[in-house]
């Protein structure tokens, strides 16, 4: 019985830190909100309003690109120009989703901050962004 | 043309419409199979967790008929639970102000008690449960709550007669956040968990947020100061009850009807056992990542009280169960630790206190009215602190590749 229990920690043990690099990639996520949050003041009634409509804007642009790597990321070299044709469409095709959906959301955003506070929301994205490259790119791989 | 023809040249097209559709397809070599990964459609995951308790065998001191046949009074408890989303409804009004969404999950235990009286046979109690549940966020500042969990409660122990009662625990709820640091909940609940069959109000409150530092107290579910040390380490000092009625197969004859007026022999062979205590301790979660979390927890074994009710005295009771013979156990000591595993994506809720709110409302009351906490270990707790190092794969749904 005590090795079954054992053996079960240590199954449960091992799944979690496979799924670690995933957990990173959700750490960096929080720490965006908090990034946002600081830099953007937002008053209470605002937040509530503006996190769950930004969630869902992020979950968005995330399958977009989740869906693209899914379908490309190991591609190295096309069979054929139509298959080349296809990933220069589908790329195309995320940016301008990733666009779309950015023209809508800033709408949405306007509408819950105005229009100062979406700015401001733009740019602590961009500074994060900065803060996220420099880490990543000093890491190297 | 005749009927059966008609139905024969109908079906001829059919196939034909099919087998050409598919050829086409089949032929388009040059069509790339492109997957599509779905958004994820729930706020909640499907979750699993198990929780194991044990607590030493202390004297009954009781020199009555029973108390001298029941000896020693010990307890071992595992549980597992999961609840499952079936169905989220999200939704924003027109100028994306409001988020209220719906949410139904399906809910089950499977619950093994094994009181340990040194003088009788050890049974081990089982209680079978599957219910939904459903929370209802306004997308304001309520939410509501509904839970049913029907369960069954039957002696598995070797030897013991047949037997299962049907019974039915539930808790309706009314949660209100005045503010990120302040939250009520109004209710009614019907339980089993203090040893006998109650109706009684839900009271809670909570000062500090939920992400935080806070105190809760749910009334009649627990009372807690929670410490959050990290995001991965987790710290609450709590006091909760535990316990509940379950079938008792009567082969030790604790019931023996030749002592009771209202006794009937034919109840014998099955009777109640209803069980309670405080239990007062430490608990730490560790939270590794957000698909588990594990916990180990120590205390104090108050208040217990154990009972034994007969089926046919309390037949055509539908509130208290009457006892026929009740005792007050000594104080113990205890150890609890139990793990919670979920599966599956979920949508973002960062900083969404509403949702926060409904998974702590979910996880304060558990299927099966057993008291078991799986832990908040779903709710991130905000970290400010920026990534020292981090691999571009780490963040390549976050950053675009052209950024770098």
């Amino acid at each position: 019985m005590k090795f079954k229990f054992t053996y079960i920690f240590v199954l449960l043990m091992a799944l979690c830190f496979s799924k670690v690099t995933m957990a990173q990639a959700d750490k960096v996520d929080a720490q965006r909100v908090s990034f946002i949050t600081d830099k953007v003041k937002l008053t209470t009634t605002e937040a509530q309003s503006f996190w769950p409509l930004y969630n869902e804007y992020n979950d968005k642009v995330k399958s977009l690109r989740k869906n693209f790597r899914s379908n490309y990321a190991k591609t190295e070299d096309f069979n054929s120009d139509k298959e080349a044709e296809d990933f220069l469409n589908a790329e195309i095709n995320l940016k301008q989703g990733e666009v779309d959906l950015k023209k809508e959301y800033t709408e949405k955003f306007k509408k819950v901050l105005g229009v100062k506070k979406t700015a401001m929301l733009r740019k602590a994205e961009e500074e994060f962004l900065r803060i996220l490259i420099n880490t990543a790119k000093g890491n190297g791989s | 043309m005749s009927y059966r023809a008609k139905i024969l040249f109908r079906i001829l097209v059919l196939g034909l419409n099919i087998g050409l559709s598919y050829s086409f397809y089949a032929q388009d070599s040059t069509k790339t199979k492109q997957k599509k990964i779905k958004e994820p459609k729930h706020f909640f995951s499907n979750t699993v967790f198990a929780d194991f308790y044990n607590k030493p065998s202390v004297d009954l001191k009781d020199t009555s008929r029973i108390g001298k046949q029941l000896g020693s009074y010990g307890v071992a408890q595992s549980c597992v639970s999961f609840y499952a989303p079936l169905l989220t409804i999200n939704s924003f009004n027109k100028d994306s102000s409001v988020n209220s969404n719906f949410h139904l999950l399906l809910a089950g235990t499977a619950y093994y008690l094994q009181p340990i009286f040194s003088g009788i046979t050890k049974h081990t109690l089982a209680k079978y449960g599957l219910g939904v549940r459903a929370i209802y966020n306004t997308g304001k500042k309520s939410i509501f709550f509904i839970e049913s969990t029907p369960f069954l409660t039957q002696d598995i122990t070797p030897g013991s007669a047949p037997n299962g009662t049907w019974r039915m625990s539930g808790t309706l709820l009314w949660s209100y956040s005045a503010s990120k640091s302040f939250n009520f909940r109004l209710g009614a609940t019907k339980s089993f968990l203090w040893g006998n069959r109650l109706y009684l109000p839900f009271v809670g409150i909570r000062l500090g947020r939920i992400d935080g530092f806070n105190f809760s107290a749910q009334f009649p579910k627990n009372v807690s100061l929670n410490l959050p040390v990290s995001n991965v380490f987790r710290l609450s000092l709590y006091t909760k009850p535990q316990g509940g009625v379950f079938n008792f197969s009567n082969q030790d004859t604790v019931y023996d009807s030749k002592y009771y007026k209202n006794g009937n022999i034919l109840s014998n062979k099955i009777i109640q056992f209803g069980r309670y205590e405080l239990l007062t301790g430490l608990r730490l979660d560790v939270v590794p990542c957000k698909w588990l979390n594990f916990y180990v927890s120590a205390g104090f074994s108050t208040k217990n009280g154990i009972a034994f009710y007969s089926n046919s005295f309390n037949k055509n009771n539908k509130f208290r169960l009457g006892d026929f013979y009740a005792n007050a156990p000594q104080n113990s000591g205890y150890i609890n630790c139990g793990i919670t595993i979920r599966f599956g994506r979920t949508k973002s809720f960062y900083n969404n206190q509403n949702i926060m709110e409904a998974h702590d409302l979910n996880n304060t009351i558990d299927p099966g009215d057993s008291n078991v906490n799986p832990g908040n270990g779903n709710i991130i707790i905000p970290k400010k602190k920026a990534a020292k190092s981090l691999k571009p794969s780490e963040v390549q749904d976050l950053i675009d590749a052209n950024d770098f």
